[in-house]
């Protein structure tokens, strides 16, 4: 299985590479759904079996491709993007300050020994999810109606003259 | 464990043979079946010179667009042109992995089938995007948004009718689903579902009278446009595909699989599932097109508030099942 996962692990990392680096759009949005698949299958090397079929579900089949419809509703000037600015000094001070922080809150983080992975199973999340961690579960579902109902307004308002 | 990897990609690539040949074999078939049925329906005889009862048609026909010549438009994206049939074939063509056709007769018996199912359909859409930025044709440009908006639309309607089989038979694994419904078939218990699954299913496929991203009489053909040969073959392939693995996973989850007195399994699953294909071959031949508007506002104002109201009578359901001792 490790060869599997490293393939797909590398599949995701240079798919998201090419989300930067592709000048056109399109092609960058389309890279942007082949690293979420390949991630998927990163999670069933895993035994997340449930993980998996939702990363596909919400992140492919959904996410991706309305970032992809949303491109092509765009004129075709805008089609490629510029990939170079005159603000690389910022960027590059920004990009390793975001390294810093992130690394300095990984490195001394002391990981567990890979074990036997264990298979989730749906049954046992959806339990966890009603019982223990119902709050979170429950404030992210409302979070998601409010957006939704706000989605619904500006769109509505757009129509009024 | 590098000692079981010859077995590993032995099983992998028996499994996608069993696949390909299982979807050719059934595509070419459904393809004869829909223009026959067609054929009686507008009261016409459909195809009967090639082979006994002309049932060798569609398989000249597949010969004659396996030997056509190969198009790319000049103005295509070469790349994108050529993966997005592949794509969409992929999407539909995996759906066929889950679908039991007996306790141990399926590909991969997945603890997550159904929503397996669901995500591989998701895929295709990303198929009809690419063939429709690809070809560099408004029509197909077209066809490709109205097959996505189609789809991002039906597919909600589609999931909560699931859930209410999920709910029933506390499992999303296909098999299990089919167990459970030893003591009564999901449609007697699930009838709304039912209906959403196979009306949301039929515009997932593209199919009539959703079949609005191809509409001949306004797009030429959709974000098919321009295909030809090998390549519009295989959007073909994926269309009847999809036909069939909706029909099959209807069988599965709402009219019993496999299970049935006297016949085997398989048997029963076919013949379940080919009912399902003639009602949706009738339907072609008997309803009319909508309007996209029409059609969207049919999932998003009618569809959906059904669906919800399916999940809430389901839970009802659920808690009467338990009283009278049942589930």
């Amino acid at each position: 299985m490790t060869a599997v996962f490293w393939f797909l692990a590398g599949v995701t990392v240079l798919a998201a590479a090419g989300v930067m680096a592709l000048p056109n759009v399109f092609h960058a949005s389309l890279c942007f759904a082949l690293s979420f698949f390949a991630l998927a299958g990163v999670y069933l090397t895993l035994g997340a079996e449930f993980l998996a079929a939702i990363q596909i579900l919400i992140y492919t089949g959904a996410i991706a491709v309305i970032i992809a419809f949303a491109v092509m509703l765009t004129p075709p000037a805008i089609g490629h993007s510029n990939l170079s600015n005159r603000q690389r000094l910022w960027a590059g001070a920004v990009a390793l300050l975001a390294l810093g922080l992130l690394a300095g809150g990984l490195v001394p983080v002391r990981w567990p020994e890979p074990g036997p992975l264990r298979a989730t199973s749906a049954a046992s999340l959806g339990e966890l999810m009603l019982t223990r961690y119902v709050v979170p579960f429950e404030v992210a579902g409302f979070i998601l109606l409010v957006a939704l109902i706000a989605a619904i307004t500006v769109a509505k308002g757009a129509l009024k003259p | 464990m590098p000692a079981g990897w010859p077995r590993v990609i032995l099983y992998a690539s028996l499994a996608s043979l069993v696949v390909l040949g299982l979807v050719s074999g059934i595509v070419l078939f459904l393809v004869y079946l829909e223009r026959r049925v067609l054929g009686r329906l507008q009261a016409r005889i459909g195809p009967n010179r090639v082979g006994p009862w002309g049932l060798l048609q569609t398989t000249a026909d597949a010969l004659k667009l396996l030997t056509k010549e190969d198009i790319v438009p000049a103005e295509a994206d070469r790349i994108l042109f050529v993966l997005a049939p592949l794509v969409v074939f992929f999407g539909a063509a995996m759906a066929f992995a889950v679908v039991p056709a007996g306790p141990r007769l399926v590909l991969v018996d997945l603890g997550v089938g159904v929503l397996f199912v669901v995500g591989m359909g998701s895929l295709a859409m990303l198929g009809y995007l690419m063939a429709g930025w690809a070809s560099h044709s408004k029509y197909s440009l077209l066809g490709g948004m109205r097959a996505v908006a189609q789809l991002v639309s039906y597919e909600l309607p589609l999931t909560l009718a699931l859930l209410g089989v999920v709910i029933l038979s506390g499992s999303l694994a296909a098999t299990r689903i089919v167990e459970v419904q030893r003591h009564g078939w999901f449609i007697l218990l699930q009838p709304l579902g039912f209906f959403i699954y196979f009306t949301a299913g039929l515009a997932e496929i593209n199919r009539s009278p959703f079949d609005l991203p191809e509409g001949e009489s306004e797009l030429v053909g959709g974000y098919h446009t321009e295909y030809s040969g090998m390549r519009w073959a295989l959007f073909f392939l994926a269309e009847y595909a999809g036909v069939f693995s909706l029909s099959a996973l209807a069988a599965t989850l709402y009219l019993g699989g496999w299970l049935g007195p006297w016949l085997p399994g398989p048997v029963w699953l076919l013949l379940k599932t080919f009912a399902l294909v003639f009602a949706i071959i009738w339907l072609r031949g008997t309803w009319l097109r909508p309007r996209l508007d029409q059609l969207l506002s049919f999932s998003w104002k009618f569809l959906l508030p059904l669906s919800l109201v399916n999940l809430a009578f389901t839970a009802a359901e659920v808690y009467f099942l338990r009283w009278l001792g049942v589930a």
